[in-house]
């Protein structure tokens, strides 16, 4: 593998049993599955923001939890700086992967404890993983990071609670402690869209400021394609299940290929009064299940669909250089 | 012709940790035929806003001062029964969450119909006959109306809504975040529906919502609000150009768009104040880049500087001359 990949991703795929208990499954000939993520592909290169966009339901979330290894794949691998992660199976080793990889989640108000201060937030991760030698330097690190993620007056901050924090404050606690570790690859999962508009832009600032910092990979999920024109150096566009689309941002965002990308682009509204919207008509929605598919999953709220798209999915061909499109019509 | 005319208006929640100050003097008009929007963060007061109208503020929730002038008549004066006049007919409103606001017991079509027999002399027949036609109007099959709310997707869901909110022909719809719950694609078909419908209808909105983009794209007007404040009125061209007060600017400025140059994206420093205990002066000082000592001890009035245009803060020609 090229030395400048850190994380491969090969034709994963995650597909949940639908069978309700055992006699049905024993019943009914065929499985039903919901194919969460269908065949997906694409590399992070060392340093880079891969960003995952696509509508809810469209399995950016599990991908993100495959790559940080908290469900098992149906089929396909994962690659992390070389290793595919499946064939890791000594405790120990999956010790010191885990600590290289972290996840921060959308939801702060959820994901933190309500029974720890910040300060027990912070130094329980140091200790479990055994980072640190005494006491003071675990309080040393601590500090120090907050002072990083800007959560201060330190003093102020330590002994507080979860739900004494605001929202963007509970974020930073989130980020501060998934750093602590010391990763090279951090998920970010919707970190910004629980949080108020002006507390958001902050917290994005302050993830490309700990991405050059400590020069961390991240995939960064998000449904806001402009929030992944901000952050991301890749993206890859989802749809139930498929990437349909995925390549540098500029070319995603300046020239997207795919039906859907565009449809997606077109929707967004312009914080300016004076750009209208290109209308790209695009009907319906997501299936809310998906069971089979035959052909392209878009095609039937696809303006250009022809018959051939009902019978064959296409894959992603590459269309330029580093951008692939799932779409006969884009070569 | 002024529809909506609010004068002063003041609603406090009552809480037992003292008054939460959700609205401070506000005023503003809502012209025939003009779509306002109303920006702001959560917890800065847009939604008490379109509750007082409504007059469906909930415990400990009490206007305390002011005047909702609809038509020249106050709002706040009306007895039940005449303020079920200026409900629907008048003024309706299309709340988020659709699946919160619909009844899941009973089928969209009767949902629809039930206001119209309340409001309008009509028989069931009737009734039933125009909340067909109203979902054509929004885009979904009449055959639709013998669904369940849960039988439809949140989109349709949404659009229901907005049939209900016009079922008595009223001369103001409020919107209050008609698209927060919806994915982007959705969210834009419901959108350019209420534009069309506005157009078709003749409608006059107040859209209230913290995206202030969805605005740009559909509103002609603007109001900032921040802190249960109004802190700039103005068309929105104007806005968009040249914002005045700093809170517009860095809300603004905090939104990164899709198209055009990519720029770096400035943030609000701190978080918005608790508003049992606003900070003395202009309520925006501990955060502003430009405050200064007379911000921390007098509160700025919202001035008009120009034709519909209008701000709250003591250093707007100072800005206005750097730009």
């Amino acid at each position: 593998m090229d030395d400048d990949v850190l994380v491969r991703v090969q034709d994963l795929k995650k597909w949940y049993d639908l069978s309700s208990s055992i006699v049905e499954s024993l019943l009914s000939r065929q499985a039903r599955y919901v194919k969460a993520v269908d065949g997906v592909s694409f590399d992070i290169k060392r340093g880079e923001i891969f960003g995952l966009v696509g509508e809810s339901g469209c399995g950016k979330t599990t991908t993100g939890r495959l790559l940080m290894g908290v469900v098992p794949p149906t089929s396909g691998k994962v690659y992390f700086d070389g290793v595919d992660l499946a064939t890791i199976t000594e405790r120990e080793e999956l010790k010191k992967l885990a600590l290289k990889r972290q996840m921060i989640f959308q939801d702060p108000y959820e994901y933190l404890s309500p029974w720890l201060t910040v300060q027990a937030t912070l130094a329980e991760p140091l200790r479990i993983h055994k980072l640190v030698d005494n006491k003071e330097e675990e309080q040393e690190r601590v500090i120090e990071m907050m002072e990083t993620v800007d959560l201060t007056p330190v003093d102020m901050l330590l002994p507080k609670y979860a739900y004494e924090l605001s929202g963007g404050q509970r974020q930073r606690v989130v980020i501060a402690r998934a750093l602590l570790l010391n990763p090279t690859f951090i998920v970010a999962d919707e970190p910004v869209s629980m949080l108020d508009v002006s507390i958001r832009v902050g917290v994005l600032n302050l993830l490309l400021e700990m991405r050059q910092k400590f020069s961390i990979t991240s995939l960064f999920i998000t449904h806001d394609i402009a929030v992944s024109r901000y952050m991301c150096d890749q993206i890859g566009v989802m749809y139930l299940g498929k990437l349909v689309e995925k390549g540098p941002t500029e070319k995603i965002i300046g020239e997207p290929l795919h039906p859907y990308t565009q449809a997606l682009l077109s929707a967004v509204p312009v914080p300016d009064p004076k750009i209208g919207r290109s209308e790209i008509p695009i009907e319906g929605r997501i299936p809310t299940s998906s069971y089979d598919f035959e052909g392209c999953r878009f095609a039937p709220r696809c303006p250009y669909a022809e018959e051939s798209c009902k019978r064959e999915e296409s894959e992603l061909i590459e269309v330029g250089k580093d951008h692939f499109v799932a779409c006969p019509r884009a070569f | 012709m002024d529809l909506l005319d609010i004068r002063n208006l003041r609603t406090h929640y009552l809480t037992p940790f003292g008054a939460v100050k959700a609205i401070e003097d506000v005023s503003f008009k809502l012209r025939k035929g003009v779509a306002l929007g109303l920006a702001g963060e959560s917890g800065c007061g847009k939604t008490t806003i379109a509750l007082s109208i409504m007059r469906i503020l909930p415990y400990p929730g009490k206007v305390l001062e002011g005047e909702i002038l609809f038509k020249g008549t106050d709002i706040l004066k009306l007895d039940e029964s005449e303020l079920r006049k200026v409900r629907w007919k008048g003024i309706s409103t299309v709340f988020q969450g659709a699946m919160a606001s619909l009844n899941p017991l009973f089928k969209v079509g009767r949902q629809i119909a039930d206001p119209i027999m309340i409001h309008e002399d009509v028989k069931k027949e009737e009734a039933y006959a125009r909340a067909d036609e109203l979902l054509e109007l929004v885009g979904i099959e009449k055959s639709r109306a013998k669904n369940y709310p849960w039988e439809l997707s949140g989109g349709m869901r949404q659009r229901v809504m907005v049939a209900m909110g016009l079922a008595c022909n009223p001369d103001v719809i409020i919107a209050d975040e008609p698209t927060t719950a919806l994915d982007v694609i959705v969210a834009h078909q419901v959108m350019e529906l209420i534009k069309d419908l506005r157009e078709k209808l003749d409608l006059s909105m107040m859209l209230i919502t913290h995206d202030i983009s969805v605005i740009a794209q559909t509103c002609d007007e603007l109001a900032v609000m921040y802190a249960g404040e109004l802190v700039e009125l103005s068309d929105v061209n104007t806005m968009f150009e040249s914002p005045l007060h700093p809170y517009t600017d860095a809300l603004i400025s905090a939104f990164p768009n899709i198209k055009g140059e990519k720029r770096k994206l400035k943030s609000i420093v701190g978080t918005p104040p608790d508003l049992i205990n606003p900070p003395p002066g202009c309520k925006f000082n501990p955060r502003c880049p430009h405050a200064q000592e007379i911000c921390r001890t007098a509160e700025p009035e919202l001035k008009q500087i120009g034709d519909n245009h209008s701000v709250a803060c003591h250093f707007w020609e100072e800005i206005d001359a750097k730009r």
